[in-house]
């Protein structure tokens, strides 16, 4: 398929990399700080019903703010950006994931 | 376990894995030299329908039925880390993908022009193996549990 050569903005793009890096930073670092602070884990389950549920409805909403300040406050663009952005994003997902699997290994011998 | 709970466990394993299996042809099709772009779109829309159904789904039967039923059997069970390691990294790990699948889903559907730039074909492609490869190890992940369980 023939693809456009029309160069366009791709801010809205990279406000939503950042916010979509930003929501798997804060699954990972509240998934961690729940296992530490119970008092957060305990708010997580009566705010949302079960932690989970309010680590993921707090996941959209990072993600929603976080994409929504990026639009506005976004100096940078370009199709280089936006590859950037994906660069980041791959790691962020990939390290975060060995972070979590990592992090309840470590913690696993404590809970036998 | 009720027919409902049934339902949503065998819809979160076939949807997944339906997510997965889009995201791989997403991945592949970004490494050819020539994309065939309309594929990639309705492979990614399919993916991230996928990710999104079976979280809603696999977080139904989670949440309903697991923690108070499965996760106690396997706790007294021979693989008790089955649930400690697995599960809990499981069920955080796969937060990450609608955000993975939205991502990419929106970057074809709106940016597919850019795909003529090299870089931005080849991070977006590391974007999709991050979500394929994360997806499949949610599955593993959730064989090994089933099997703890038993």
């Amino acid at each position: 398929m023939k693809l456009l050569t029309r160069q366009k903005t791709t801010k809205s793009l990279i406000a939503d990399i950042y916010g979509a890096i930003a929501a798997i930073l804060f699954v990972t670092s509240a998934t961690i700080v729940g296992e530490f602070a119970s008092e957060f884990k305990d708010w997580l389950k009566a705010a949302f019903f079960h932690h989970w549920v309010g680590k993921g409805v707090l996941a959209v909403a990072v993600f929603l703010l976080v994409s929504f300040l990026s639009r506005r406050a976004l100096v940078r663009d370009g199709d280089s950006e936006a590859a950037k952005g994906f660069y980041y994003l791959a790691l962020a997902s990939a390290v975060c994931g060995l972070i979590l699997l990592g992090f309840f290994a470590y913690e696993a011998p404590s809970h036998l | 376990m009720s027919d409902l709970l049934k339902f949503m466990l065998a819809a979160h394993v076939l949807l997944g894995i339906v997510g997965i299996i889009a995201f791989y042809a997403v991945w592949m099709g970004l490494l050819k030299r020539r994309v065939n772009i309309g594929f990639l779109k309705w492979s990614a829309l399919a993916g991230f329908s996928g990710f999104i159904l079976s979280w809603l789904s696999g977080g139904y039967y989670y949440v309903d039925y697991y923690g108070s039923s499965v996760k106690p059997v396997i706790l007294q069970g021979p693989y008790p880390l089955a649930h400690i390691i697995l599960t809990e990294t499981k069920e955080h790990v796969f937060l990450f993908l609608p955000f993975l699948a939205l991502v990419i889903t929106l970057a074809l559907w709106f940016y597919g022009e850019k795909l003529e730039n090299e870089k931005f074909k080849k991070t977006l492609a590391a974007v999709a193996a991050a979500a394929t490869l994360l997806g499949a190890f949610i599955a593993v992940a959730g064989v090994a549990i089933s099997g703890a369980a038993r």
